[in-house]
């Protein structure tokens, strides 16, 4: 029982968690665009559902909380409470009111200290006290001068189960809902059974209600205001009496998959096959013929076939269809484990099929190569579509940074849109939940360092909105995020200061630009001339850098003073496997990740021995320095007449790697090689290979700034 | 409306399911004294089913009596909700 409370607690710390951060992204989506009722009804829902679910759950504190938020947003939904900016302030606090709340109580299982209990106060107080006088009066303006149309109106009777308060349902919160879909022509309210006041049971709901509304929906969509309490109201719903209304509820009750227009009305008997043949011709000759773009809904309104409201509706109709196949492709939830092991068995299984494979070319009996072939070719799709379950878009992590972006305007006095594109390129879970806080760090360096103040963009001739933009594409078998700002840059003569007077150039050494912004990765440096509460500390880009390499990516910074900073970062699309090229030294194996070769060349016995004193060789006039595996890993044996060198490059360094033999490429899933090797530095893993070897993937980064060259 | 006739009662906070209970007894104790009643609802900050049962059923038991209720002020929260379901005529609002 106990453990099934857990699951339950556990399943609704989840679910708000998904929701608060949801409602954030609606939050600000909505302050750009307050017109955009499906988002305002997504924040309601969500609102809603944490409320219903806290109730469930037992944190009752919670569900007055996020009640009194639900109040306030349903105003919003409803259009009496317009949205403006301190609007949006208040309602992201109480988001994270209600987080925190979440946290105390159902994380640390503790109450409220007294000083969140009075926040929570003044923040409901402060919701309440929320009016738009303004709005409400235009509103009754325009409802009071618009032609009422008698046609259509509903007639709704709803009587409640009389218990119906005690299960936590407000009987005018559903009729109130009913504005939404339509307009309340007539309402009466029976209180016919009320008693007076000494005979009141106070818990019991006494009234019922007679609704004339006038709304393009169906009985469904009505019947659907009371979807929660089907089971308590005895509802009555009488339909209009004409026939645009027996079309849309000959079209609401369809049931049918097509999220096509024409076939929706087809289906409901509105317009026939022909007609809607007509109506595609119609739509076909107008492009050609006039260049005109209508939708087939126009078209079928036009050429008088059916009446609007019927193609509304019908159009409604098809928003749904979509919307709902939308969400059976969109929710799956699967344990993350599941999944990474799934996705090692599946590795497994190419490492089994790579060594069945080398057995049947053994034996070379046809038929069993056929088979074999075609075995390996479905085990290769199964591994393709198992690595592509753990790719999610990065946009989701992107829009987090929104906040963060909003957060550091607000208390730096400053102007900054944070521009997100490339928000649907795929990455691996783990690497997207890994590069978060990187990311966080340097969109949060390129508002608070970058972008100047408004009036300081002003004076130098640029607008007073700063942009910081974060961008995501693919790039040959690894995924660019770049963040741009359009802000002061970096200035170079202050880092070169900062880096001598540490002791990390000398006075006269020559750098390159590239060179010199990457000293910002050294640990304590930092230019800043003041420290924020966001960042300039000092500590950080160092972090960031670390973070990114461990993710085996490679950041890099470019910048040009007053144009702004471009901060360039590539990653692996995923951890798990490694496009690699093979080599041998002896009779080992190597692994060098494909991405950071560029070239290979043979080292004939001739030019060996030049090249063991001077430990470097002339590229095309460049000089390469040389790494020799065979010296770091101590294979003795034999000696072979040429070697080859691998040309790598990391970042802008080149170097040579010297092997015995290139074996070619390879796609190899990656494992780790457990805690007792963790001081062999040169490697970074190991893989098996199909015949059953094992080769070692080399950590070329290390290699390179070892000091290893030889 | 003569003064010593009527007693003044503010109802402040929620007049909802939650505080229901409360509020039928504080209303009830006013019916002993008969009296009108003016109820400043200024700065009632939520409303439901059940106080608009209450409020209802008090004025069912005043007009038994043949007295008045007369709601002051009502926040806008109440008005809203009375236009809803057009009961703005149903009680006496005075401002």
């Amino acid at each position: 029982m106990n453990d099934e409370l857990n699951a339950i607690k556990q399943t609704f710390i989840n679910e708000s968690l998904d929701l608060l951060e949801a409602m954030e992204r609606s939050l600000l989506k909505i302050e750009n665009s307050p017109e955009d009722q499906e988002t305002i009804n997504t924040l309601f829902r969500s609102a809603h559902t944490i409320k219903g679910s806290s109730g469930m759950v037992g944190y009752y504190e919670i569900e007055k909380f996020t009640h009194t938020l639900e109040n306030t947003l349903s105003s919003i939904r409803d259009g009496k409470l317009s949205i403006n900016r301190d609007i949006i302030d208040l309602l992201l606090e109480c988001k994270d009111y209600i987080s925190d709340m979440i946290r105390v109580y159902a994380i640390e299982e503790s109450v409220l200290t007294e000083e969140m209990r009075i926040k929570g106060d003044l923040l409901k107080v402060k919701l309440q006290n929320l009016k738009d006088e303004k709005k409400v009066l235009e509103k009754e303006l325009k409802e009071s001068s618009e032609i009422i149309n008698i046609e259509g109106i509903w007639h709704i009777s709803v009587k409640f189960n009389e218990d119906i308060l005690t299960y936590g349902f407000d009987p005018l919160s559903f009729i109130n809902y009913m504005q939404k879909i339509g307009e309340v022509r007539y309402i009466f309210v029976n209180a016919q059974k009320l008693p007076p006041l000494e005979e009141l049971n106070h818990e019991k709901c006494y009234l019922s209600f007679e609704i004339g509304l006038y709304t393009e929906l169906g009985k469904k969509a009505i019947e659907d205001i009371f979807e929660f309490v089907i089971e308590d109201v005895k509802l009555r719903i009488l339909p209009p009496n004409s026939k645009v209304e027996e079309y849309i509820k000959l079209i609401e009750e369809l049931k049918t998959d097509s999220e096509k227009l024409g076939e929706i009305l087809v289906n409901a008997e509105v317009i026939t096959k022909k007609e809607l043949e007509d109506a595609l011709e119609e739509q076909r000759n107008r492009k050609v013929l006039k260049g005109e773009e209508k939708k087939i809904g126009e078209i079928i309104v036009e050429e008088k076939m059916a009446h609007q409201p019927v193609v509304d509706v019908a159009l409604e109709k098809q928003k749904k269809i979509l919307e709902s196949k939308q969400r059976e492709s969109k929710t799956i939830k699967v344990d993350s484990e599941k999944l990474d092991h799934l996705i090692n068995m599946v590795g497994e299984l190419v490492i089994a099929t790579a060594g069945l494979n080398q057995q049947s070319m053994k034996i070379g009996f046809k038929e069993f190569l056929e088979s074999v072939s075609i075995m390996t070719r479905l085990v290769e799709d199964i591994r393709e579509k198992a690595m592509q379950l753990r790719m999610v878009p990065v946009g989701e992590t992107f829009s987090k940074f929104q906040r963060v972006v909003r957060d550091i305007c607000k208390e730096t006095g400053k102007e900054i849109e944070l521009r997100i594109t490339g928000g649907d390129t795929e990455l691996d879970k783990n690497v997207t939940e890994k590069i978060n806080d990187p990311l966080m760090h340097l969109i949060r360096n390129a508002c608070d360092h970058g972008i100047e103040t408004p009036d300081v963009r002003e004076k130098i001739g640029k607008p007073r909105k700063g942009i910081v933009k974060i961008n995501a594409y693919n790039d040959a078998g690894s995924i660019v995020i770049e963040i741009i700002d359009d802000g002061k840059g970096i200035d170079k003569e202050k880092i070169l200061q900062k880096a001598i007077s540490m002791g990390l150039i000398q006075d006269n050494q020559q750098l390159s630009e590239r060179e010199i912004f990457n000293l910002i990765f050294h640990p304590g440096l930092s230019t800043a001339e003041d420290v924020t509460k966001f960042s300039g500390r000092g500590v950080g880009m160092d972090v960031v850098k670390k973070g990114i390499e461990s993710l085996r990516g490679i950041i890099d910074i470019d910048s040009k003073k007053n144009i702004g900073t471009t901060v360039r970062i590539k990653l692996p699309l995923t951890l798990a496997i490694i496009d690699g090229f093979m080599v041998s030294v002896d009779d080992a194996n190597f692994i060098i990740p494909l991405e950071m070769v560029i070239e290979c060349l043979e080292l004939n016995g001739f030019s060996r021995e030049d090249t063991n004193q001077k430990k470097y060789i002339d590229l095309r006039g460049e000089v390469l320095p040389l790494i020799r595996l065979r010296d770091i890993f101590y294979n003795n044996g034999f000696l072979p007449p040429i070697e080859n060198v691998v040309v790598v490059k990391v970042g802008q360094q080149k170097i040579g790697i010297v092997v015995d033999k290139l074996k070619g490429e390879v796609q190899t899933v990656i494992k780790n090689m457990g805690i007792f090797y963790k001081n062999y530095r040169h490697i970074s893993g190991a893989t098996i290979l199909g015949d059953g070897n094992v080769a070692l993937i080399l950590d070329v980064q290390y290699l390179l700034n070892g000091g290893l060259v030889c | 409306m003569r003064v010593e006739d009527t007693i003044e009662v503010y109802v402040v906070g929620e007049m909802n399911i939650y505080k229901a209970e409360d509020n039928k007894k504080t209303f009830q104790s006013y019916l002993t004294n008969n009296k009108n009643v003016i109820l400043d609802l200024s700065n009632v900050t939520e409303f439901d089913t059940a106080g608009l049962q209450i409020l209802m059923a008090f004025k069912k038991s005043l007009d038994a009596k043949h007295k008045n209720l007369y709601l002051r002020a009502p926040s806008e929260l109440i008005i809203n909700i009375l236009k809803l379901l057009k009961m703005d005529n149903y009680f006496e609002v005075i401002n």
